[in-house]
């Protein structure tokens, strides 16, 4: 089969873009004499493909990529310049340049670290759990500081001693401070309202604090010898220190910096919520008696609650 | 953290190929808007004293082999891989700097490299790193046939073999694409240097005279070929005759050049056969239908297409423009980066 008359029945279309350069490159390559065959055998291409370049059916050839190449080889064999051809077959399909890539554009349907409910989510539970531990925390110190009370209250229940019980009107005094601080609820009842049927809490001993008259009334009748309020809580400081005090109704009665040497004596419902810059300075007296603070901070605490009606 | 995604508002995503040769830089809807030689040049006053950076690029390419004491050009990738760490860092610095000239914020763009796919974890990550230290916000890899491949616009999303060629300064990479992955790939360390000292050597051999890499990339660019062609071109040189120590002067043809090429040239056709040899019986007839594009610098040597046309007996194109190719793809990459997600990349 001649090729040239294989082109023939297109002619006449190919006249009319007389600037295609398939054809251009056709008609160098007769006015040279050169069969398509043997273009095709020197570009390594089948003759189908060299006829549909000359025939500038692009459709059946490979990508723009691959046109561009096929066209400058093929001018080069025969002797025109490739740029011109190659800006016609650009200019002429522009969209055959290669600007996107024909990849399926699927958007990615997996969720990622990244993604905005992952992240949602992942700080959502990350606020709980901080929220538990704070929770659980707070909980913790308040049974650490309410546990000594509640181990003293029943080691003097167990010791017999023979002074009077105290007189009813410490319950409702204690009691009142139970509802201000919740948080006491489980040991102070028991200090409080066993001693009407059982043996007295612990007082009148000697070393120990006065500690089950929290209502000044009462405290007065146990220790009337004592010059000072037996309750009143005064804080006297040994190095300078940032200290916060609140009393049971959260009301800060005490809040500032010390500085060495002052003293300072709280007012207000007990038990009192401490927050110490250094623990270390501040020596406390209740009624007068130097109290150890000790059981009240363990592990140099710097937050605590002090109850001067706890026993110790 | 934050602060660096801030700066990041100011700062534009940036596809650089990191070149043995030359650094490429392109910018999301700019184009190419760098394309500097990777040479560095540092002032050291004294040993041991602090080192400085005197020129970047163009500047410090001119003083390459004509530097006083205290100054040394240098080029801080070899064979398409990091040689010197913080140079490299600081010459990113310099050009990520250049192309965000007019802001007043300190950039931190997204940074797409390309590194050779024969590239082992411990360069790529010191690529990584060095990009980072340059103040890029994130890195991304990508490897260097598939960046040309999709710079060279070849459909490497279909489900068809495509065979790249990609010539660098110190690599030739060989690879196969099909699905946007990589099938096949191969990495030699030859190329356009390799070229150079080619030439350096055989013209030491041959004339007993010793030339300059800047003199032999001249020769090379003018009158090197791959393949014997119908006319015959020439060059004067000048260069040190070994024997009178003098400077002395003499003409060079490309048959001469031509036979001094033919080492390397036989390494990257080597690579190439090997590379039709492993690759699947599939994806080698669609090669074999459409055709090996090349792309990268040695593209541009006189009839290197004829060259591996001839011993393939493949058909063979030029990549339009290949020498920007591989900045082109990644440029293109990184538009995707945000709508494909990261299966482009290599992944350290």
């Amino acid at each position: 089969m001649n090729p040239t008359q294989a082109i023939s029945p297109d002619d006449p279309k190919v006249v009319e873009f007389s600037e295609n350069p398939g054809r251009r490159l056709r008609v160098q390559r007769q006015s040279r004499g050169i069969e398509v065959e043997r273009i095709a055998a020197q570009l390594h291409l089948r003759v189908s493909a060299v006829e549909a370049l000359e025939q500038d059916r692009y459709q059946d050839l490979p990508g723009p990529v691959f046109v561009a190449g096929y066209l400058r080889n093929y001018a080069r064999l025969v002797g025109l310049d490739p740029e011109p051809l190659i800006a016609t077959y650009r200019a002429a399909h522009p969209a055959a340049e290669p600007t996107g890539l024909p990849i399926s554009a699927l958007p990615r349907q997996e969720i990622g670290s990244g993604h905005f409910l992952v992240r949602l989510i992942s700080i959502a539970l990350l606020v709980g759990v901080v929220a538990m531990l704070v929770l659980w925390w707070q909980s913790r110190s308040d049974l650490l500081v309410s546990a000594p009370a509640g181990e003293a209250a029943g080691l003097a229940m167990s010791t017999p001693t023979g002074l009077p019980p105290l007189n009813r009107p410490t319950e409702p005094a204690s009691q009142e401070a139970v509802s201000a601080s919740p948080t006491l609820a489980l040991p102070t009842p028991t200090g409080g309202d066993n001693p009407a049927g059982l043996s007295p809490p612990p007082a009148p001993l000697a070393e120990v604090l006065p500690a089950p008259a929290p209502a000044t009334g009462v405290a007065a009748d146990a220790t009337p010898a004592a010059a000072v309020n037996p309750t009143e809580v005064a804080l006297t400081f040994s190095a300078s220190t940032w200290i916060n005090v609140r009393d049971a109704a959260g009301t800060a009665i005490l809040n500032g910096q010390m500085s060495k040497g002052d003293t300072r004596v709280l007012s207000g419902n007990p038990p009192y919520s401490l927050i110490v810059g250094n623990p270390g300075a501040i020596q406390v007296t209740v009624g007068g008696r130097p109290t150890n603070l000790g059981k009240h901070i363990p592990g140099n605490r710097k937050r605590f609650k002090f109850d001067p009606s706890s026993p110790e | 953290m934050l602060f660096r995604r801030f700066r990041g508002i100011f700062s534009t995503d940036l596809a650089i190929d990191l070149g043995t040769a030359n650094t490429l830089i392109h910018v999301r809807g700019q184009g190419i808007v760098l394309n500097e030689p990777s040479v560095v040049a540092i002032r050291q006053e004294r040993a041991g004293g602090p080192k400085t950076v005197v020129a970047v690029g163009e500047e410090a390419k001119a003083m390459l082999g004509r530097t006083p004491q205290n100054i040394t050009a240098i080029r801080p990738l070899k064979d398409g891989v990091i040689a010197d760490f913080t140079v490299t860092e600081k010459m990113l610095q310099f050009f990520i700097h250049k192309v965000h000239e007019t802001r007043m914020v300190r950039p931190s763009p997204r940074v797409l490299i390309c590194v050779p796919c024969g590239s082992t974890q411990v360069e790529r990550r010191a690529i990584k790193e060095s990009a980072a230290g340059a103040g890029a916000r994130e890195v991304y890899l990508i490897e260097e046939p598939m960046a040309a491949a999709i710079g060279a616009g070849l459909p490497v999303g279909e489900a068809r073999g495509s065979m790249v060629i990609d010539i660098g300064g110190g690599t030739s990479e060989v690879a196969v694409i099909s699905l946007n992955g990589i099938v096949y790939s191969n990495s030699v360390r030859i190329g356009g240097d390799t070229f150079d000292d080619s030439i350096i050597n055989y013209v030491r051999r041959n004339y007993g005279t010793l030339i300059g890499e800047a003199t032999a990339e001249r020769i090379k660019h003018a009158i090197g070929s791959a393949f014997p062609g119908n006319e015959v071109l020439e060059i004067e040189v000048r260069g040190r005759n070994l024997a009178e120590g003098i400077p002395r002067s003499f003409t060079l043809n490309s048959n001469e050049i031509l036979e001094a090429l033919q080492e390397p040239l036989s390494g990257i056709v080597g690579a190439v056969k090997t590379a039709l040899e492993q690759t699947p019986p599939e994806l080698g007839s669609d090669v074999a239908e459409r055709g090996i594009v090349l792309t990268g610098g040695g593209a541009l040597l006189r009839d290197f297409d004829r060259l591996i046309e001839e011993e393939t007996g493949l058909p063979v194109v030029v990549a339009s423009d290949p020498l920007t190719c591989v900045a082109r793809g990644g440029g293109k990459a990184l538009d995707m980066l945000d709508t494909r997600g990261l299966d482009l990349f290599s992944t350290e």
